[in-house]
Order: C-alpha cells, then sequence, then structure tokens
C-alpha cells in the first residue's frame, strides 16, 4: 500500500507543477511523475484483488488485533500480478477511449492505437484469470450457519477451502454469468467502437467492460472480503465487517443524500470543461491555464 | 509482536507527517476565502486588477494546495498501514466523519479547485465566482469533518463499547457531530488558517511595496489581508479560550501538564506565567504566577477547583484499580466463561476499561500488575509537562504578537497611510512563518497532550498500532523523509519564484519586471 500512496504523491503535484517552470526536462520530469502516479496504482489495486481471491495469511487475535504473517514478496506472485495485468490494462483501455473523446490529430491517433492494443490485453488478461480460477484455484466456502442480523464477530465461524469454490455462486444462480459476459461483451464493443472510430460508444462500452470485471470479482468472492489462507476461520465476510447500525444508517442518508449532488456537480464541472482540446486552444491560454 | 519501538516509530511517522501535512492545510484554508473575497471586489466593481489579484494569489494556493492534498492522502492511509488496531477499534465511529469528509468536502473543493484554474474564459464572471466560493466551502467543510472525528479522539462522546464485536459504536450521531470539544477545535483551527492566509499575503505585499514594485497590486492586496487578519486574529484568540475551555472540562490530565500545575491550588488557581517546569522533581522553578488568573479564565467561575497533577494521578490509580476488573470480566466475555457475576462487573466497571488497559503495556495478564506497575501507569497518564508548558506559551505569545501586527496594519490602512511605515512593512515580511509555527504548537499542545491515550480514557497509545516491524517502520519513515524533503524542496523552490515573479507570472504585460527581458539583453 505503501507503494501506491508514493506514486499516488507524484499526481496532484504533478498536474499542478508541470508547467510552472518553463524547462523541457521539467516538464518531462513531471510528466514521468504522472505517469507512475497512474500506472503503479493501477497496478497495484489489481495486484491486491489477486491476493483476495488467493487469501492472504493473517490471523485474529482474540482480542480482534488482526496479525499479518505474510512477507511482502509473497504479494507478488503470478496470480496477483496477471491481475495487475487485467486492472492496468483495462483503466488504460478506458482512459485511451476518453482521450479520443477529447482530443483530435496525432494525439487522438495515439489514443487509438493504445486502445486497440490495451483492449485486446485486457480481454486476453482476463481470460487468463478466469481459466485459471475455475481450474486450480482454492476458493472458500463457509460452513456453519450464518446469522447476517448478529453482532459482527469474524471468529464466530467455520470456513473450509475447496478448489473451484468460487464458481459456486455462478453455478447457483446461473444468472449471475451475466457479470463476465458484460465484461466480455463490454470489451469487445468498445474495441470495435475505437476502429471504427466512434470514441463515445467506445468509452461506454470500456465502462461496461470495467464494472463487468471488478463485478465478476465480487461475485466468486461473495460473501468473502477477505478470506484467509493460514487461518479460514479468520476470514473477514461481508457479514462480519461491517460497522454498526447506526453508523450504516448514518452513512446511508450521507451517500444518499450527496453522491447525487456530488455527480451532479462533477457532471457540470465536466459539461463546462466539454469540447475538443487543440493546439489552438491550449496556445492562446498558455498564461492563464494555470 | 507489538514493541515499545514499534509504537514509538509509529507515533514517530504520524507525527512526522502530520506536521507536514499541517504546512499546507492551513494555507489552504485561508488563502481560499482571501481569494474569494477578491474576485467578490472584481465581480462587484469590475476592477481587472482584482481579477489578476485573484488570478496571482490563486497560482500560489495551487502551488500549495497540490501539497495538501498529497500530503493528507498518506494520513487516511496511515490508519490503516500503521494503526490497525486503532482502526478495528474505534472505526465504527472515526470512520463515520471521515468518509463524509470525503463525500461532502473534498470531491468539492478538488472538482471546484480544477474549475478555478481551468475555467476563467470558459465560464461567466458571476460562475467562476460560485466556483471559487464553493472551493473554499468545501476547504473550510473538510475541517470541520476532521476535526469532528478528532474533536472525538478528545473527548469520546456518543459511544459506547461492545464486548461482542471488541470495539466502540456509535451511539449517537448528534453527540458525535455537536461534540463542544470538537466546535470550539474547528473555530479555533480554521481562524488560524486565515490568520496564515492573510499574513502570507500581507507579508508578500509588504515586500513588493518595500522593492517599490506592482504598488497598486500590493496595495490593495495587504488591505484586504490586514482587514481579514485583524477580524481573524481576533477570534483565533478568542476561540482559542474557547477551546481551552473545552479542555478545562473534558482533558484536566492536559490542562494540569500545560499548566505545569503539580499541587491542586485553593480555587481560583493562578496562572503560571513563566517557569522552568521540572518532570524528574516534579515542581516548577523560577516561577512567576499571576494571582487567580488560571481559575477565572480556564474554569469561568471564582470556586470551582481545578486539579492538580498529584491529585489527578490519585484519581487514575482508583481507576486503574477498577480497570483491572473490568479487563479482567471482559477476557471471561470473550472466551464464553463469564457468569452473570461477572457480565454485572463488567457493566459496573467498564468505563474504567481503558485504565485497565494502561497497564498493558508493563504486563500482558492485567491482574498480576504490582503496585509499582499501577502507580507506573497512573504517573504516565499525566503527559511531560515541559514540553507542553513551553509549546501552549508560544503559541498564545505568537497568537497575540499576530493580532498586535494586524490591529496596526489595519489602522494605518484604514488612514491610508501605511505604505510609508517600512518599519510595519519589514515586520509584516519577517512574520510571514511565524503563523506555521504557531499552528503546529497548537497540534503539539493537542494531541501530545492527550497521551498516553489515542482516544482519550478509552484507548491507550501501546495498543494502538499495527503488527508490523521495527525493519519495514524505519524503511517507510525513510521513504517519507525522501519524498517529503523532496516535494518541500521542489514547493518552496515554486513558492520562492512566483512571489518573486509576482503579478508578472501571469503574462499580462501590465506588471513590473515584465519588460525587463528586453532592458536586460539591451545592457
Amino acid at each position: 500500500m505503501l507503494i501506491v500512496l508514493w506514486a499516488l504523491f507524484f499526481r496532484p503535484v504533478g498536474f499542478d507543477y508541470r508547467s510552472k517552470v518553463a524547462d523541457p526536462r521539467w516538464r518531462s520530469a513531471w510528466d514521468w511523475g504522472l505517469f507512475i502516479g497512474g500506472s503503479v496504482p493501477a497496478l497495484i489495486f489489481g495486484v491486491a484483488f489477486g491476493n483476495l481471491l488467493q487469501g492472504v495469511p493473517f490471523h485474529f487475535e482474540d482480542n480482534l488485533m488482526p496479525v499479518y504473517t505474510g512477507t511482502f514478496w509473497g504479494l507478488l506472485n503470478p496470480f496477483a500480478l496477471l491481475s495487475g495485468a487485467v486492472s492496468l490494462s483495462m483503466l488504460t483501455f478506458h482512459g485511451a477511449n476518453y482521450l479520443m473523446i477529447r482530443t483530435e490529430g496525432d494525439v487522438y491517433a495515439r489514443a487509438r492505437k493504445a486502445s486497440l492494443i490495451f483492449g485486446t490485453l485486457m480481454l486476453a488478461a482476463f481470460t487468463i484469470a478466469g481459466i485459471w480460477v475455475a481450474s486450480d484455484m482454492p476458493g472458500y466456502v463457509i460452513t456453519s450457519v450464518v446469522d447476517p442480523g448478529a453482532l459482527p464477530n469474524p471468529l464466530d465461524k467455520t470456513v473450509e477451502i475447496q478448489t473451484g469454490a468460487w464458481l459456486d455462486n455462478f453455478v447457483r444462480h446461473p444468472a449471475l454469468w451475466a457479470v463476465p459476459g458484460a465484461a466480455f461483451a463490454g470489451g469487445l464493443l468498445a474495441l470495435l467502437f475505437a476502429w471504427a472510430k466512434k470514441p463515445v460508444l467506445a468509452f461506454i462500452a470500456s465502462g461496461v467492460a470495467e464494472l463487468g470485471v471488478i463485478g465478476t470479482a465480487g461475485v466468486a468472492m461473495f460473501p468473502f472480503i477477505m478470506p484467509s489462507s493460514s487461518d479460514p476461520r479468520s476470514s473477514l465476510t461481508v457479514w462480519d465487517s461491517v460497522s454498526s447500525h447506526l453508523t450504516l444508517e448514518v452513512m446511508f442518508w450521507a451517500a444518499l443524500i450527496f453522491t447525487p449532488i456530488v455527480i451532479t456537480y462533477t457532471g457540470w464541472a465536466y459539461k463546462m470543461m466539454a469540447g475538443k482540446v487543440t493546439n489552438a486552444y491550449i496556445e492562446t491560454n498558455d498564461h492563464s491555464a494555470y | 509482536m507489538i514493541t515499545q519501538e514499534v509504537v514509538d516509530l509509529s507515533r514517530l511517522q504520524f507525527a512526522a507527517t502530520a506536521f507536514y501535512h499541517f504546512l499546507f492545510v492551513p494555507l489552504t484554508l485561508g488563502l481560499s476565502f482571501l481569494l474569494a473575497i477578491m474576485e467578490t471586489v472584481y465581480v462587484m466593481t469590475g476592477k481587472e486588477i482584482y481579477r489578476d489579484m485573484t488570478k496571482f494569489w490563486g497560482k500560489l494556493f495551487g502551488i500549495n494546495f497540490a501539497l495538501g492534498v498529497t500530503t493528507g492522502i498518506t494520513m487516511e492511509f496511515q490508519f490503516g498501514t500503521n494503526w490497525a488496531y486503532y482502526s478495528h477499534y474505534v472505526g465504527d465511529i472515526f470512520g463515520a466523519p471521515l468518509a463524509i469528509e470525503g463525500l461532502m468536502a473534498f470531491f468539492l473543493e478538488s472538482t471546484f479547485i480544477g474549475l478555478f484554474f481551468f475555467g476563467w474564459n470558459k465560464l461567466s464572471k458571476r460562475r467562476h465566482l460560485l466556483i471559487t466560493y464553493l472551493t473554499a466551502i468545501g476547504s473550510n467543510l473538510s475541517a470541520v469533518w476532521i476535526l469532528i472525528a478528532n474533536g472525538w479522539m478528545q473527548n469520546p462522546v456518543g459511544s459506547q463499547f461492545s464486548y461482542v464485536t471488541m470495539r466502540m459504536e456509535m451511539t449517537s450521531f448528534k453527540d458525535l457531530v455537536f461534540n463542544p470539544a470538537a466546535q470550539a477545535k474547528f473555530v479555533h483551527t480554521v481562524s488560524a488558517g486565515y490568520v496564515t492566509g492573510s499574513m502570507f499575503v500581507l507579508g508578500i505585499s509588504a515586500w513588493y511595496m518595500l522593492k517599490g514594485r506592482d504598488i497598486e497590486f500590493a496595495k490593495r492586496s495587504f488591505r484586504i489581508a490586514a482587514a481579514f487578519g485583524f477580524a481573524s486574529a481576533m477570534s483565533v484568540i478568542v476561540l482559542g479560550d474557547e477551546s481551552g475551555y473545552a479542555v478545562t472540562e473534558h482533558q484536566q490530565t492536559k490542562l494540569a501538564a500545560l499548566e505545569g500545575m503539580w499541587k491542586t491550588e485553593p480555587a481560583p488557581a493562578s496562572f503560571t506565567l513563566f517557569a522552568i517546569p521540572d518532570d524528574e522533581k516534579r515542581e516548577n522553578r523560577a516561577e512567576i504566577k499571576i494571582p487567580y488568573a488560571l481559575g477565572l479564565i480556564a474554569t469561568r467561575s471564582a470556586n470551582t477547583q481545578i486539579p492538580g497533577i498529584d491529585e489527578l494521578e490519585a484519581r487514575a490509580v482508583e481507576r486503574i484499580k477498577s480497570g483491572i476488573i473490568a479487563v479482567k470480566a471482559l477476557e471471561k466475555l470473550r472466551a464464553k466463561t463469564a457468569d452473570d457475576a461477572t457480565k454485572a462487573d463488567f457493566e459496573t466497571h467498564k468505563a474504567d476499561l481503558g485504565y485497565g488497559l494502561l497497564l498493558k503495556k508493563y504486563t500482558a495478564d492485567v491482574s498480576l500488575a504490582t503496585p509499582e506497575m499501577i502507580a507506573q501507569a497512573a504517573r504516565n497518564s499525566i503527559p511531560r509537562v515541559a514540553p507542553m508548558f513551553w509549546t501552549f506559551r508560544i503559541m498564545v505569545v505568537l497568537g497575540f504578537s499576530f493580532f498586535a501586527l494586524f490591529a496596526l496594519s489595519f489602522w494605518y490602512s484604514a488612514k491610508n497611510t501605511f505604505q510609508e511605515k517600512r518599519w510595519l512593512l519589514r515586520w509584516a515580511v519577517w512574520f510571514i512563518p511565524l503563523p506555521w509555527i504557531a499552528s503546529e504548537m497548537g497540534w503539539f499542545v493537542a494531541e501530545y497532550g492527550r497521551q498516553p491515550w489515542t482516544i482519550f480514557g478509552i484507548l491507550p497509545t501501546h495498543l494502538s498500532t499495527s503488527t508490523i516491524s521495527v525493519n519495514s517502520l524505519y524503511g517507510s519513515i525513510a521513504g517519507f523523509m525522501f519524498f517529503y524533503t523532496g516535494l518541500l524542496v521542489v514547493e518552496m523552490y515554486l513558492m520562492f519564484k512566483y512571489a518573486r515573479l509576482g503579478p508578472s507570472s501571469l503574462g499580462t504585460g501590465r506588471y513590473a519586471g515584465e519588460a525587463v527581458p528586453a532592458l536586460k539583453s539591451a545592457q
């Protein structure tokens, strides 16, 4: 997580500082900073998800003090890195489609090329990860009776590890196959639209693909949030990671009120700034932009 | 295994990153409103110079804001990485204000700051003004929620412990939000931010005037900063007093430590103006006292007693003894071997659970605690006196000196003679760094004074950390030092560069120095 944090450092600073000194080396250094700030977290979030799917070696002590017993390098295992590749290519794909909407000329052509490459990569990596999970990956199953209304205590249950168990939810509710389906359909359509130079449609389709990819992992793991590979009983599920009733209620109302407001003003901000960013626009606003 | 070294290094890292974060926060809080004021004048009068002022000070605001955001992410990350048990134990309450902060304030300020910089040509005047106000309101709302979270650490209201989930759970959101400790802290902290922003603008404008450049620009900036700073400095003092009153009520250990009050005095207690506190001998040397002052200020009454350190320690011993019973009962409840008598014991003594946990520093099994351990824990329940005593006094002296400087600046700007008072302008330049020192001292008093607790009276600091190794802590501290030093060098370089360039950096062709390149090449 610290790697993510240090990489994230470069983002706000990079955006603001890159034009502050008129030296190409300064600009290029901050652009590399922005590159790291964007790509490293995208990769690491995928790596984290890959580790969650496999289970993480940790347990709770009696006073519910969590103890991690693995190593740092253990987190960078092959499946986790594959998951990292899924998330990095997925986000680059989506970003490239957005860039196609906002630009023209050279930048547009490069964005289109990136979109086609990373879209293909994403679909390939996602497929391999899917086969891996289905054939060879241990999943987790709760074997005791669950009372979702009880006060959360992660140590009050028993959990077993079974190969292929991450597919149980799909087998039990076949309609859920639509979620990975959306990932594939969205990805393929987005590739097609990017190729056909329809960036808005490509952007929407790659958005659907993102929901599908993240949703697939969520459906597979439900109700687990963070399974423990060394002490399965300590695994965190949605039922024993919750806050108290009152806190949830407060947050429910806060989210219900503020999320639409945030979406509205963010949408308004995008609308205000909409339109192609052209060379001419950048030149006329050289000093006033920031 | 959590050793004392892990706890100490975690504290060091958190303190260092928090101090660093707060180098940027006060300027964001203060400058955002100054920008809003300048732009309001522009929209009302239509004079272009005010738009240029907003843009120029906005540039400096942006340089600072970027690092405020960056270092703020660190703070939120650390609750998970370094304070895992803390997050588990109080996340149910502490998490809510942080989440609402993100939702309500952080998104607001970070969305609109983008429009502030990029929207000058795309938005109408009024709309852009609205954006500036929303940015200012967003950053101040941010402070509200963060200080509600912090206020709860100082005075944990609206919550209770559940032995099933082994954590504190919220019982009243209203109590949490309207916590008197949080309210007093919020207004005191944002006022300090306004003072910082005003001093920044005042000092830099004074420097332009001393250099005899961009006079019209600097004069207008100076006036606005003097007026806003005067009001803010007044409020920081009045509300600091309010904050102190909240401390008297909720954190007697902090008050006793920062006043260096070893013994309880008959009410109203005297105020120690100067002394050299000695933590070993438990006494003050070279004391200068003002009779009755402390009692009157802190309790706002002539007959309420303020307990001294000796008395507070005696009380702590009693609470620790009661806490031992609570800890033992809790262990039985967790092991599901508790009978009704144990449950009743737990209910009676659970208010002192945290005091029982203080002993965990000395022994894993608190029932084996010796009287020496109890005495030691009680002694450690009071923060060390000397650091508290001094930081508090430095903060207060600085606060009053800001008030004096702003009062003079305001007086001479009302008489419109300030540009001739070169001594005043020079003082204003020298004063630029001082509000930062005062703010950091204030945080030191608030947080060091909370020790040995993370949640006052509930969760001891030494139980709050993650189970991480000493090596990874050294690694992360080294990483923070490396990145933070680099970032600070860049930020200071840019700040000085743009402050020196002044409004000419806008490239409008109206300000000093813009024709200089041509002159230079002629020479």
